[in-house]
């Protein structure tokens, strides 16, 4: 044993000397210690730094990722370099002739191997180290140095080594080994990705290991299981080499044990993957379960909980709870059912005065009365629970592949995803966790009713671990040695959560509202920074607060707002029945440890990088400190203003936009937490209401419209055109999509309303009527009622056709017109808009009239905004008369197929006259539709699939076509985005409202090249004669620089295309009909948008085509409309 | 006996025959392996050294099995091959080094102290932080036997040891070889050089095409070549004629014709002169001339 240590030792320190003096691991150790040095001195100096570095594990595992990816590469041909210089090197042979064992050989060449990746992984580490120092000072998490270590790199490099030797040897070739063992590098690290719960990813690429100081790791033992399973199939196979090395073992029987180790070793390593997507399948097979018992229950034993009293006792990592709630029954019911965290024990459960006898369910207690509970009765109910909470059952709703989404940090670091925390040091429990018994189930998939939510009364009482600090909802009091806690809110809330940990406060009152950051531990104070402007706080506040009310026009409703601290890992997600995200409670927002990933919150940065920009800029604008850090805190304070950010990704060449909510965004403060609509029957109802009485628009810009090729709403109406509603509201793939199909049904929902009494004036009284009581359940029918007696409306049916099928109207929009009308007072702008409504449904459009400045309207009380109902083959026209003439008018049509769904119009697109009479403002119904043609004109628009043809496309390759292919996949939406810097190597279908179309205004786009794409138009022509030929040009989508160049280059040549050719700025036509046709070409610098005249052919009545082909200099061939108008003397 | 071979064959997987029934007993002390290339030598010298495992046949080295006892049999095993050229990047002494090390000898400081007196000993210790692959032919021989010998082995096998040497270093070389020949070593020389032979080895067996075919001493070889060989002197058309029928291994220009030396069993017909034998002449009696007819 001794003696094979031995060999092994002097095997790898000699193998060893040999890979240090090779070129390829001298370049790669040089590159991976400079970049780390490199790396390292941008992070210290960086004065912008990124907010996640506040995390102390973010840069040891940022470089050992980085690391780990390097050193798989570069050591798969390392490990395979020696078995193939053994075969090359005639010297080895006496090696080979030693007493040594071939283990001892082969697992001495590994070790080598190893080490000096090891040791190279080390002096990275400590460069990471040595630079967090520099910049941190001696706060330090060392053990996450040694965690990543051991969990990236020990089980990849095992794991790789093993393997590129068990190849070399089964094949023989280091070429091909190389070539197979990339490949999968490749794979696994771009393509497997997250198949079975990243069981793949051996490099633990995509493992969330971003460790929080307060809670560690998420999911450790899955990690380490996951990294074990490497590690032993590495170690396996390892010892299987043993047994494939090509060299006499010392003895017939030497390979044997190693055999049974290799198999062993596989077997085990085997398991433990197995195990890892076991423990998955369990879960979501446990989750799946609990959906099914909640389906059962959905409808039975509904109650509203009026009070609930909490007593817990934390013991431990363990929580016992008495939970003494009030409830009412919402029916006559004999049962009453219960959701409350399966991890918890239920230990007894009374109800006082009634015989009573319960079943604990998974996460359900299902008590079953002997007798029937009246409606409203309340019933008094004492629950005892103890134990530790089950993540679960959290996000119930929320698809598995949603939950594995890593969530990112610094675009690669990977952060577990928890939901609620339960450690002896540190708890977290959010309403989601269900730590307390709530009436009703978690979730149904085939019911809404679970969806409702009522105010309840509550009272939390709480005797932490010693030491710890409880934080809850409504006014802390504690008893004479702080060993026990009562919270009392001042109002019913929706929901109360429970957070126990090392909390330190930070407090100021400020306009008797409490402002309380709660800081867990004390390893980073950032809040020193404002020492200097501790007075001046309280003014700061004050003005965000105002500021925030002004915005919400609301007021803020509770006594006190906590800012806590909670561990990096808590995630939550966007729910369809309410903008609230978990990160909110009442009274309370949930941040990221030190403000991880926030920068608003990274106050020394903060201060820093204003220092420098003022040093830099001194001359000019000079600010002192105390204004650097009344900047920095109203910064910081801003956090919850904005409701969201768009962010861009790219797939396959084209880019898209989304829009990223803010979880803080503050609304739910005011709104959610504060006003409750319920109906036992739509449960929906809540969400309307907040959609309708709230501004709250997440449909991007047009930018991002352009970039997507659709907006969220135009794709939300597409899925609403073909599916039922409710599988929109429920479909995970389009999650999305669910919040603007919801807010557009809603305002089609209340429609009718609006038109008979004007849409603001409508959302103003819905608001007030909704807004008349706070913390209190109000009921849906009551606000139905209401409307109806005011508008003498009923939207009865509407309900009754909520889930069907949304029918989407489809409307022609006129050339609006605007007629300057010269009065004895004053000059009157009457602005009409007509609109056709083609389809067979009816529907409704809202016509915006927007001015620059309001007071250009004239009347300031008159609505600008006007919501027309129009019926199937119906057309509206709007007139309106203004003081002056309207910026924009904007279409917005609702319920419909049109694209693009908002039209904004301006002084160019529409007539403008002068006139002497005006027609009284109204809305009528006109005969013959909107007639934008002229007598004896054909229009062929590319959206016509029979008489629009394109070229095939050119495939230059089995990748174009498997792009192509993968690209297919999603042709739920085929309109795509377009953008000045994209290139159409295919035609490509986009949507723009200055593009020509009866209500989808669509083109085919594609970029110039040598004439053999062609687009092709063929009318069909009645009668022979003499027609104008036009082209529909919408300059918007093809200008730019080329658009400047008409001013710069007034010579029409003004381009070499591929061949050296020279091209114009020209598009090239073929007019003709049977098998003749005339080439046409038209400078696109000097086209007019909307149609241009080709030429006047003389026709047979036989068909016409009309092709145009990509041979042009400028930056886009667009493929829209043709136009043929027959001369009335032509013959 | 040393070594103590029995009926021992080797095919390749392709199915040609590299070694037939092979009998031999190997005193200690030089022994050499003479035969032609293709013969079998390196083929009996892997087996002999754990590099190869035989189809049939026992080998015995000092009493241990070769096929059963590997750990013991190299433990006891030096072992130069044909082509010692290429190295990987180690400098002289770490090479060395590194052989000693994998010989048993754990004590670092004893270790050191051998390799040193062996580079010494092999000539090489000037070039003792050279990089091995830059060294000479010779130098790289000299180093090859350095690491053979390091452990002091009771068994020796080299193959082809002389072959690319110029004289110089090819009697430096036997003249190591004889250093370490003793009564307890056994040095297996592999050659097809016949002056290695007849230099240094007291014991020899001559191979050819897989089959031992002759066993014995130098002089014992040489008498069976007595009379075998003949001296005679011919014109051009003669010494077409006879390069045709015989094995001619010497040709020295004479007048208008030739004074030329043959390997026949009888020489009918021409002047021919019965010619004192030596090893060269022997090994062509016996890899061309014996078995045929």
């Amino acid at each position: 044993m001794m003696l094979g240590l031995y060999n092994i030792r002097i095997v790898s320190k000699y193998e060893t000397k040999l890979l240090v003096r090779g070129w390829f691991f001298k370049v790669f150790a040089f590159l991976a210690l400079f970049a780390a040095v490199i790396v390292g001195s941008i992070y210290i100096l960086d004065p912008n730094q990124r907010p996640q570095m506040v995390n102390r594990s973010v840069i040891p595992y940022l470089f050992m990722l980085v690391m780990n990816v390097g050193q798989a590469v570069v050591s798969v041909f390392l490990a395979s370099e020696y078995l193939k210089r053994d075969k090359q090197l005639d010297t080895s042979e006496v090696f080979y002739t030693r007493p040594l064992s071939n283990a001892e050989y082969l697992i001495g060449k590994m070790w080598a191997t190893l080490k000096v990746f090891f040791i190279l992984d080390v002096l990275v580490a400590l460069i990471a180290l040595v630079m967090s120092l520099i910049k941190f000072g001696f706060a330090l998490d060392y053990l996450s140095y040694i965690w990543y270590f051991l969990l990236l790199c020990v089980p990849t490099l095992v794991f790789i080594v093993g393997l590129s030797t068990t190849l070399m040897l089964i094949l023989n070739n280091q070429a091909i080994t190389m070539v197979i063992l990339l490949a999968y590098i490749g794979v696994t690290l771009f393509y497997i990705d997250s198949l079975y719960y990243y069981l793949f990813d051996y490099i633990g690429f995509n493992l969330p290991m971003l460790k929080s100081v307060v809670a560690g790791f998420s999911g450790l033992p899955r990690l380490i299981n996951h990294r074990m399973c490497y590690l032993l199939l590495g170690i396996g196979l390892i010892f299987t080499d043993v047994s494939l090395f090509h060299r006499l073992a010392n003895s017939r029987y030497s390979l044997l044990p190693w055999r049974i180790a290799a198999a062993l070793f596989i077997a085990v390593g085997l398991y433990a993957g197995y195990r890892h997507v076991h423990l998955y399948k369990v879960d979501e097979r446990y989750r799946a379960d609990m959906v099914k018992l909640d389906n059962e229950y959905v409808h039975k034993g509904g109650a509203v909980a009026r009070s609930c009293e909490l007593t817990v006792t934390q013991m431990g990592d363990s929580l016992s709870v008495r939970a003494d709630m009030t409830v009412s029954p919402r029916e006559n019911t004999s049962q009453l059912v219960f959701t409350l965290n399966p991890g918890f024990r239920v230990n007894s459960i009374s109800a006082p005065g009634h015989g009573m006898e319960y079943e604990r369910l998974m996460h359900l207690v299902v008590l079953s009365f002997d007798k029937i509970l009246p409606e409203d009765q309340p019933v008094n109910i004492v629950m005892d629970y103890s134990g530790r909470a089950d993540d679960r059952i959290c996000y119930l709703d929320i698809s598995s592949e949603k939950m594995l989404e890593n969530v990112k940090a610094l675009s690669m670091l990977n952060v577990g995803k928890r939901y609620l925390f339960q450690d002896r040091d540190f708890t977290m429990l959010t309403p989601e966790s269900y730590w307390y018994p709530r009436p009703g189930v978690a979730y149904s998939d085939q019911s809404p009713e679970w969806q409702m939510s009522y105010f309840t009364d509550f009272v939390v009482n709480v005797t932490p671990n010693p030491g710890l600090t409880p934080i809850s909802q409504g006014l802390c009091t504690a008893n004479d040695d702080s060993t026990r806690f009562t919270f009392k809110p001042e109002s019913s809330l929706p929901s109360v959560s429970l957070m126990i940990g090392d909390y330190y406060p930070k407090s100021i009152t400020v306009d008797s509202t409490e402002y309380t950051v709660w800081e867990l531990g004390r390893w980073d104070d950032q809040f020193e920074v404002f020492d200097s402007i501790y007075d001046t706080i309280p003014y700061i506040i004050r003005d965000r607060r105002r500021n925030m009310e002004y915005q919400a026009d609301m007021a803020y409703p509770f006594k006190r707002f906590q800012i806590v601290e909670v561990p990096v890992q808590f995630t939550s997600y966007r729910r369809v029945w309410t903008s609230a995200y978990e990160q909110l409670q009442p009274e309370m927002a949930l941040v990221h440890e030190r403000g991880f990933d926030m920068n608003v919150f990274q106050f020394r940065n903060a201060k820093r990088m204003w220092s420098g920009r003022n040093n830099w800029n001194r001359r000019n604008n000079n600010m002192s400190e105390k204004e650097i850090l009344v900047n920095i805190l109203n910064n910081s304070l801003s956090f919850m203003m904005q409701s969201g950010t768009s962010s861009g990704s790219s797939r396959n060449g084209q880019w898209t936009m989304t829009q990223v909510d803010n979880p803080y965004f503050y609304r739910p403060l005011f709104y959610n937490f504060r006003y409750n609509v319920y109906s036992s029957d739509w449960p929906m109802a809540n969400r309307m209401v907040e959609t309708m009485t709230t501004t709250n628009q997440n449909n991007g810009n047009a930018w991002m419209r352009r970039m997507n090729g659709l907006s969220e709403d135009e794709k939300a109406l597409i899925l609403m055109g073909k599916y039922d509603f409710d599988r929109i509201m429920s479909d995970p793939e389009w999650e999305d999509l669910a919040d603007n199909a919801l807010a557009l049904k809603t305002k089609d929902f209340f429609a009718p309303i609006s038109v008979a009494m004007g849409h603001e004036s409508m959302v103003d009284s819905m608001s007030a009527k909704t807004r008349e009581k706070e913390f209190e359940n109000v009921s849906f029918d009551s606000i139905l009622d209401w409307i109806q007696s005011y508008s003498g409306i009923s939207l009865q049916d509407k309900i009754e056709a909520w889930s069907e099928q949304t029918r989407l109207a489809c409307y022609k929009i006129g050339t609006p017109q605007i007629t300057t009308v010269t009065t004895d007072t004053a000059d009157i702008y009457q602005a009409e808009v007509t609109l056709e409504n083609i389809s067979d449904n009816p529907g409704f459009v809202n016509v915006e009239f927007v001015f620059y400045e309001i007071e250009n309207a004239g009347d300031e009380d008159k609505p600008t905004s006007i919501m027309v109902g129009v019926n199937p083959h119906e057309t509206r026209r709007i007139v309106t008369h203004w003081f002056n003439s309207p910026s924009i008018i904007r279409i917005n049509t609702m319920l419909s197929s049109n694209l693009p769904h908002d039209i904004n119009l301006n002084n160019s697109d529409w007539n403008s006259y002068t006139g002497t009479d005006l027609t009284p403002e109204g809305v009528y119904s006109v005969r013959g539709g909107v007639d934008n043609t002229l007598p004896g004109e054909i229009i062929v628009d590319n959206e016509n699939s029979e008489l629009f043809s394109l070229s095939r496309p050119l495939r230059t390759g089995y990748l174009s076509k498997w792009i192509d292919k993968s690209r297919e996949k999603n042709n739920e939406f085929v309109y795509e985005g377009f953008s000045d810097w994209r290139t159409y190597s295919q035609w490509t279908l986009v949507t723009d409202q200055n593009l020509y179309g009866d209500y989808i205004r669509s083109a085919y786009l594609i970029s110039p090249g040598d004439g053999s794409q062609y687009a092709r138009w063929s009318i069909p022509l009645e009668a022979a004669g003499v027609y104008d030929v036009y082209y529909y040009v919408a300059s918007a989508m093809y200008e730019n620089n080329n658009r400047n160049r008409r001013w710069n280059n007034n010579n029409n040549w003004n381009n070499n295309n591929n061949n050296g050719r020279r091209v114009t700025n020209d598009y090239n036509f073929e007019i003709g009909q049977f098998n003749t046709s005339d080439h046409v070409s038209m400078n696109m610098l000097r086209a007019e948008d909307g149609w241009n005249l080709l030429g006047s052919f003389r026709f047979e009545a036989d068909t016409v085509k009309v092709t145009l082909n990509n041979r042009s200099g400028i930056r886009v061939i667009v493929a829209d409309a043709v136009r043929l108008v027959k001369r009335e003397n032509g013959n | 006996m040393s070594i103590t071979i029995k009926g021992l064959s080797h095919y390749y997987p392709n199915g040609k025959r590299a070694l037939t029934d092979i009998n031999l007993e190997i005193p200690s002390g030089m022994f050499g392996l003479l035969g032609p290339n293709g013969a079998g030598k390196s083929t009996l010298m892997r087996i002999l050294v754990t590099l190869m495992e035989p189809t049939e046949g026992q080998i015995d080295v000092c009493g241990y099995d070769i096929r059963t006892q590997r750990k013991e049999v190299r433990r006891i095993l030096g072992y130069l091959p044909q082509d010692f050229r290429f190295f990987a990047k180690y400098k002289v002494r770490e090479f060395l080094e590194y052989a000693a090390a994998l010989t048993g000898m754990t004590n670092s400081a004893e270790r050191g102290k051998a390799v040193d007196a062996m580079l010494e000993q092999v000539g090489l210790y000037e070039a003792r932080d050279r990089y091995a692959q830059n060294l000479s032919g010779g130098m790289k021989r000299r180093l090859g036997i350095a690491q053979a010998l390091i452990h002091k082995p009771l068994v020796l096998v080299v193959d082809e040891p002389t072959t690319g040497l110029d004289p110089e270093e090819r009697i430096r070389f036997r003249n190591l070889l004889s250093e370490a020949s003793s009564k307890d070593t056994t040095i297996i020389l592999s050659t097809h050089i016949v002056g290695d032979i007849s230099s240094s080895c007291t014991e020899m067996a001559m191979l050819n095409q897989g089959r031992v075919m002759f066993r014995g001493s130098p002089a014992g070889m040489l008498k069976e070549t007595e009379g075998k060989v003949w001296r005679l002197k011919v014109t051009n058309e003669q010494y077409a004629e006879i390069n045709q029928k015989y094995a001619v291994i010497s040709t020295i220009p004479h007048g208008l014709g030739w004074d030329i030396q043959v390997v026949a069993k009888s020489m009918p017909g021409y002047d021919a002169v019965s010619y004192p034998p030596n090893l060269e002449h022997a090994y062509v009696y016996f890899t061309e001339i014996r078995d045929k007819e």
